[in-house]
């Protein structure tokens, strides 16, 4: 099946909505972490994926992911400027570890998650969407180079750099 | 500090036990161990992506695109349909030849399955290509039609012209002699401005632009499929091409010559039957001088 998707190419409408459905999000995703507006990263992406469908005769399936992302990342040179990144987090998913907390436990946990959200901030734009690429949206260092078009020893500095100002953000607040 | 340890190793959870040991045994690592946690548990905005894939499909389909240009598979599809194609038409416009050499009969069937008896040494040219709403071909030679119903069936023959409508008939052309015989329905001959219709039994002879009289058929159907040569009125030169023809051999006669005419039966299956009749007519003898080389004296 792989096989033929690659010769049918990206203009068949089943490959092309396949390639949607397992690249859309992280594009999308990515978008909101670089300007923090939701709105707009919705648009952008689905104009990068329009442009994609529009020229799929002369996007090869393997190259369409590095395409999606150049478009998307050309389309945001003139948007507005950086909005704050607002992110959820996701209940607990193991209710044994509920009995252990205390309230003050939780308290403490809820300031940190202040104080994380606001240093996620002030981190820079390729530190924060290598970062976030791979806690939320789970991407490996080699897929996030692939992504960002960089080398994955650069993914690494990015994330390191990240861990360390985040780190020092959060003790500073403190 | 932090720059001791590679953060992104252990993020990554690749750090080895010696690193990560040290690690964490270092003032930091607890803040660090707290961002992976939390990070962990963080959430983008919910992405709908049913009704994003929608909004690109409404907004692709309003713009026109030519989307065929520069693919090799849809090149390589269209090559193959355009040589198809021209395969086709190279099988169906293009004339087809069928041919019974000297001492052959071939059968064959038409498009729309019109039976032809190909005599010894004819052939026939025709367009398969759109047969049954244009039915025409040409002959060389002899041949027996036994058409099928349908639009009228042209012969086009060198000396003239039949045309039916559903029948069968035998057209005989050799050198100047054309003879058409109708063995069922009708039949329209059209030779030196004349026009002829022949019914069922009847036959039409015509010599060097001349018409002969001819008796009434008797069989229903031509002699040479009954494995006879039936000469009407014919020339001793015309009997001798018949013989060659039919048995594909070689006769010498260059130093016999008669103004005397051949109305008879030969048979086709028996070589010195056939011999001995014509040798006894003019007053000749035969000599085989090899298998297929026959040599005619005077007694």
């Amino acid at each position: 099946m792989k096989e033929i998707k690659k010769i049918a190419g990206v203009c068949e409408e089943i490959v092309f909505s396949d390639f949607f459905r397992s690249n859309a999000k992280t594009l999308r995703n990515y978008l909101f972490y670089k300007f923090g507006n939701e709105e707009q990263a919705n648009d952008i992406s689905q104009e990068a994926f329009v442009k994609l469908w529009e020229n799929c005769a002369d996007v090869p399936l393997e190259k369409a992911k590095s395409f999606i992302f150049k478009v998307a990342n050309n389309a945001t040179l003139n948007q507005i400027a950086h909005q704050k990144v607002v992110l959820g987090y996701a209940k607990k998913e193991n209710p044994a570890q509920h009995t252990n907390e205390s309230p003050e436990f939780i308290l403490e946990e809820e300031q940190f998650k202040k104080k994380l959200d606001q240093a996620i901030q002030n981190l820079t734009e390729g530190q924060r969407t290598a970062f976030l690429l791979n806690r939320i949206d789970g991407k490996k260092y080699s897929e996030i180079a692939a992504i960002l078009d960089i080398s994955v020893k650069a993914v690494e500095k990015r994330i390191h750099g990240a861990l360390v100002s985040l780190r020092q953000e959060i003790e500073a607040i403190k | 500090m932090e720059n001791n340890f590679d953060l992104a190793k252990w993020l990554a959870g690749e750090m080895t036990a010696d690193e990560l040991e040290a690690f964490e045994k270092s003032p930091e690592f607890n803040t660090y161990k707290k961002i992976k946690e939390l990070s962990g548990q963080m959430e983008a905005p919910a992405f709908d992506a049913e009704s994003s894939y929608q909004n690109i499909m409404g907004q692709a389909k309003e713009k026109p695109v030519v989307r065929l240009r520069n693919n090799w598979f849809l090149k390589a599809a269209a090559i193959l349909v355009i040589a198809l194609g021209t395969l086709f038409i190279l099988k169906y416009q293009i004339t087809s030849t069928e041919y019974a050499n000297a001492g052959e009969k071939t059968t064959f069937l038409l498009p729309d399955d019109s039976e032809i008896v190909l005599n010894s040494d004819s052939e026939i040219r025709y367009k398969k290509w759109n047969w049954s709403s244009n039915r025409s071909l040409d002959l060389k030679g002899e041949a027996f039609f036994k058409v099928a119903k349908g639009e009228k069936f042209d012969v086009n023959t060198s000396l003239g012209k039949v045309t039916v409508v559903g029948t069968q008939f035998n057209v005989r052309v050799r050198n100047t002699n054309f003879e058409v015989e109708c063995y069922e329905g009708k039949v329209k001959v059209a030779f030196n401005n004349k026009i002829l219709f022949l019914e069922k039994g009847s036959s039409v002879i015509v010599r060097s632009g001349k018409q002969l009289q001819s008796l009434p058929l008797t069989t229903d159907r031509p002699s040479w499929l009954l494995n006879e040569l039936k000469l009407n009125v014919a020339s001793l030169n015309e009997a001798i091409s018949e013989i060659k023809r039919h048995y594909a051999v070689e006769i010498e006669h260059s130093k016999i010559s008669s103004d005397q005419y051949f109305t008879g039966i030969l048979p086709l299956d028996n070589i010195d039957t056939a011999l001995e009749i014509l040798c006894k007519t003019y007053h000749l003898d035969y000599i085989k001088t090899s298998d297929k080389k026959i040599t005619l004296i005077k007694e």
